[in-house]
This record gives structure tokens, C-alpha cells and sequence, in this order.
């Protein structure tokens, strides 16, 4: 299981935004600086703080919060 | 322009009386005392009045345009010699005589003669006309005719499928669930009597069929799996002798969809939905195309997958061949029988939740949610809404189509 409070904490940081804002839902479509270069910046900082290796397709994928949880279980599971 | 032949004459009788020399005096304003003034025309050596020539060709004019050819003749060419004048009160008849035609250009030579009452020829001439064709519909003007806005009961008629023409029957297989269950339920709801088609899960099949009665519907299930002939002419028996006719087929029918690398697939595996989707829908055509022609109406409908737009998905190499086998079939049926009144079209959804994806990991599906301009998976009643938008009497011209329902553009 992912830590979810790391995880908020993680988008909180690299985002920057409150982590009473962010929930599953949570996307590039809602917040606003989640682009495409915060994305890189949030993917290299996953890696870090959960300790994986992801694809650049798993990196392209990570669409939301939620897909970044199902990704990142995935990924710690193989 | 088959109905005319070499020979063929129309002839018509008519009486050039004071009152209509007058009325064209007074359209053309062409009032020639020669015409009008019957002292005037005794002064130049005529009992009566002299009629305007051009008045015979007015009536030639209503023949032509009216009776023979009649409506939709185009008058293109006219030689007129006069021969005696027709003075006001004479009886005058046209004779009409087909003296050559022409298939290809669709063009008729007549000869025109014209006598008085005593038998004397008054006027000769030749009339070339073109006869134009109904460019909207060649076989079915009751189904295929364009709305008419302006009338209520035509845009009430495109509004619902409910005012077709006929009590439509389809047929939908692999309709015991998932999309083909919303597909039966849809055209039922449009005013289809539906056949439900289930290959062994005839439970679901009864089910829906007493669901769709109970909410004032009309459905059987039939029992058959697609791939076989004899079970395909058994269905096609029941439906037959249920409602007498079956105008649409649709043909969902689909083995669980299972992701496999493509380095293990073997042809075996690529068979399995091949024989569902490809032979099943040759199958399908088969049987029910002699009707539909017979009836100058029908349209086949085969579920697609939005995976073969472009570049496909991973470990799909055995569904994403046999879908698109089942296309290029679609576009030569499509291309072949449209002329019979047949519409054959492809409807491609994205990645619905069925029974038949459970396989597919919901992080797939959730990835294909968040990448849709719209953020949400399509339904099957999604799908079952476009299906029946291609059902309907009205859509006559869309064919040979792979319709995407994916919500961006392929």
C-alpha cells in the first residue's frame, strides 16, 4: 500500500499547493500549475521518495493522483 | 425513359375559344387588332379572329410538362411551321409521336403535328426533351426521402424513430449483456420489435427479452452461436416466423478480450475472434440480406474497436486483426448492397466497462478515462444511442462509415 500522506505531501511540495486540496480527483485539469514541466519535476521526486524506477510510459500515464497511486502500487509490486 | 418507345404518340384535343385568345393577349400584352378585333380581322380577309400562334405551343408546353413525357420533362428544343392560322373558336388537336430516343443522354425527339377540325394540318415542328430523374431515391422514395423541416410530422419523424414507415425488426447478437444488451433496449425504447442473441446464456437473454415486454416493448431471445450456419438459419427461421421480416442486424458478439503479448499469439488465438467477428458477420449477411433486398431496405451494423485507429494498444495483436478484417468486409458490403436500400456501417467505441473488459486492469481503464477530452470512459448506452441513430429510416446515406466513439478524434 502507498503511504497516502507522503504522497500528498510529495504533490504538495513540488506543486505547490495545500495538501487539504489535493485528493484523487486531483489532476492537471484542476491544478493549476501542474504542467507539463512541474510534471517532470513531480515524477523525479515519486522516484525519489518511493524509491522506484518508472518507464516513460508509466510517467506519462501518472494523469491524476489517483493513477499515480494504481501506478506506483504497481511498480512496487513487481 | 424505359416506358418510352420508338412510336409511341399522345394525342390531345383543345378548343381556342374567344376568352383564352384574350387572357394571352393580355399576359403578353401582345393586343394585334388581328387578334382581337374580329371587324378588324373580317377587314383582312379572315372570318374570325386569328388566334396567337404561340398559344398551340402553350398547350404543346402543358402536354409535354404534364402528360407525355409529363412531370420532370425538360422542353429543350422546338422547330415550329406554321402551316394555316387557327382562327378563335376552332378545335385543335395535337399529336405527339416519338420518333427517336436516346438512353444514355436521356434525351426524346418527338414530332409534333397539329390539326384543325376539318383535318388540316395547321402546324409541324420537332421537340427534343430531356427527362430528368429522381436524384434522391433510386429504389425507396417512402424511406430514403430528405426531411422536410418545415412540416411538424417530418421533424417529429427525425426526432424519433418511433414514425418509421414500417414496425422495424432487428436483430442484435451478443445481446444478453454489456453493449449489446444496451443496444436492444435502446432500439426497443426507438420502437424496434428486437431479437436478443445469446450464445449460451439464454437466462440473460430471457430476461432482457421479459423486461423490454413488461415496459410495453416487443422481443424474443434466440438462441444461436454466430459462428455456426445451421444455428444462424435457425435463428433467422424463429425471427422470420415471429414478425416476417428482419431489417436490421446488428452484430456485437465478442469472445472475453484478453491482453496477450504478441510474441505468444498463436494463429489458433487470432481465430478465436476472427470466426465471432468475421465469419459470424459473413454469416449474418448471408442469411439476411435476401430480405432486406427484397424489401428494398436494411442495414447491417458491426461493433469495431476504437483500438484500430491508429496506433494500437499493447498485446491487443489477436482482437485489434480480427476487427479490423471485420472492417474491411464492412466497407465491401457497404460499397456492394447500398444500392439495394442496405446500409452497412462500423460503430467503434473506446474502452467500455462490460463483462467482456474485466480482464483489461483498471489501471488501463483509468489511464483511458483521463486521457478522453471528456475524463470519463464511454457507456455502453453511448454507444447504443449512435447504433440506433444508424438504424433509424432516416439515415439512408451514411454508409461504408467506421464511426468513432471515443470523444476526440481518431
Amino acid at each position: 500500500m502507498i503511504d497516502d500522506m507522503k504522497l500528498k505531501e510529495v504533490i504538495s511540495n513540488v506543486l505547490g499547493v495545500s495538501i487539504e486540496e489535493i485528493n484523487d480527483d486531483s489532476s492537471p485539469d484542476n491544478i493549476e500549475k501542474w504542467d507539463s514541466l512541474s510534471h517532470i519535476n513531480l515524477v523525479m521526486a515519486l522516484e525519489s521518495e518511493f524509491k522506484v524506477e518508472l518507464s516513460p510510459e508509466d510517467a506519462m500515464d501518472m494523469l491524476s493522483v489517483k493513477l499515480i497511486r494504481m501506478i506506483l502500487e504497481d511498480v512496487l509490486k513487481d | 425513359m424505359d416506358s418510352f418507345n420508338l412510336g409511341d404518340s399522345y394525342r390531345e384535343k383543345f378548343i381556342v375559344t374567344n376568352d383564352v385568345v384574350n387572357k394571352f393577349a393580355e399576359f403578353s400584352e401582345d393586343f394585334n387588332p388581328i387578334h382581337v378585333d374580329q371587324n378588324y380581322a373580317k377587314s383582312r380577309g379572315y372570318s374570325r379572329q386569328v388566334s396567337h400562334g404561340v398559344i398551340q405551343l402553350s398547350y404543346l408546353s402543358k402536354m409535354i410538362g404534364m402528360d407525355f413525357p409529363g412531370p420532370g420533362a425538360i422542353w429543350m428544343n422546338q422547330t415550329v411551321n406554321w402551316l394555316l392560322p387557327v382562327l378563335v373558336g376552332d378545335i385543335i388537336e395535337i399529336v405527339l409521336t416519338i420518333k427517336d430516343r436516346s438512353s444514355s443522354a436521356k434525351i426524346l425527339t418527338l414530332s409534333v403535328e397539329i390539326f384543325n377540325q376539318n383535318n388540316k394540318k395547321v402546324m409541324e415542328g420537332i421537340s427534343q426533351i430531356k427527362i430528368t430523374e429522381n436524384l434522391y431515391s433510386q429504389h425507396n422514395d417512402n424511406v430514403d426521402k430528405p426531411i422536410d423541416f418545415s412540416s411538424s410530422q417530418d421533424s417529429n419523424k427525425y426526432l424519433s424513430n418511433r414514425n418509421n414507415s414500417t414496425q422495424r425488426v432487428a436483430l442484435i447478437t451478443g445481446a444478453s449483456r454489456g453493449i449489446g444488451e444496451a443496444i436492444a433496449r435502446r432500439l426497443s425504447y426507438d420502437g424496434f420489435s428486437v431479437a436478443i442473441n445469446c450464445r449460451n446464456d439464454v437466462k440473460s437473454a430471457n430476461k432482457i427479452a421479459d423486461s423490454i415486454i413488461s415496459s410495453g416493448g416487443d422481443a424474443i431471445p434466440v438462441q444461436a452461436d454466430i459462428t455456426s450456419r445451421s444455428d444462424i438459419e435457425k435463428m433467422s427461421k424463429k425471427i422470420f416466423s415471429k414478425w416476417g421480416r428482419c431489417d436490421v442486424v446488428i452484430h456485437g458478439a465478442s469472445p472475453p478480450i484478453q491482453p496477450t503479448k504478441t510474441e505468444q499469439v498463436r494463429y489458433e488465438d487470432i481465430c478465436l475472434y476472427l470466426n465471432t467477428y468475421l465469419k459470424g458477420a459473413v454469416l449474418l449477411v448471408e442469411s439476411f440480406s435476401k430480405s432486406m433486398i427484397n424489401n428494398k431496405f436494411g442495414r447491417f451494423i458491426f461493433l469495431g474497436s476504437s483500438f484500430i485507429y491508429g496506433k494500437p494498444p499493447q498485446g491487443m495483436a489477436a482482437y485489434v486483426t480480427a476487427k479490423e478484417a471485420l472492417w474491411g468486409y464492412t466497407k465491401s458490403v457497404a460499397t456492394d448492397m447500398a444500392h439495394y436500400g442496405i446500409t452497412t456501417n462500423m460503430v467503434s467505441p473506446s474502452l467500455t466497462i462490460t463483462e467482456l473488459t474485466t480482464e483489461i486492469p483498471a489501471r488501463v481503464k483509468e489511464i483511458e478515462a483521463m486521457k478522453s477530452p471528456v475524463r470519463r470512459l464511454v457507456t455502453a448506452e453511448d454507444t447504443a444511442y449512435h447504433v440506433a441513430h444508424l438504424c433509424a429510416d432516416y439515415s439512408g446515406y451514411l454508409n461504408g462509415i467506421n464511426l468513432p466513439i471515443t470523444s476526440s478524434p481518431v
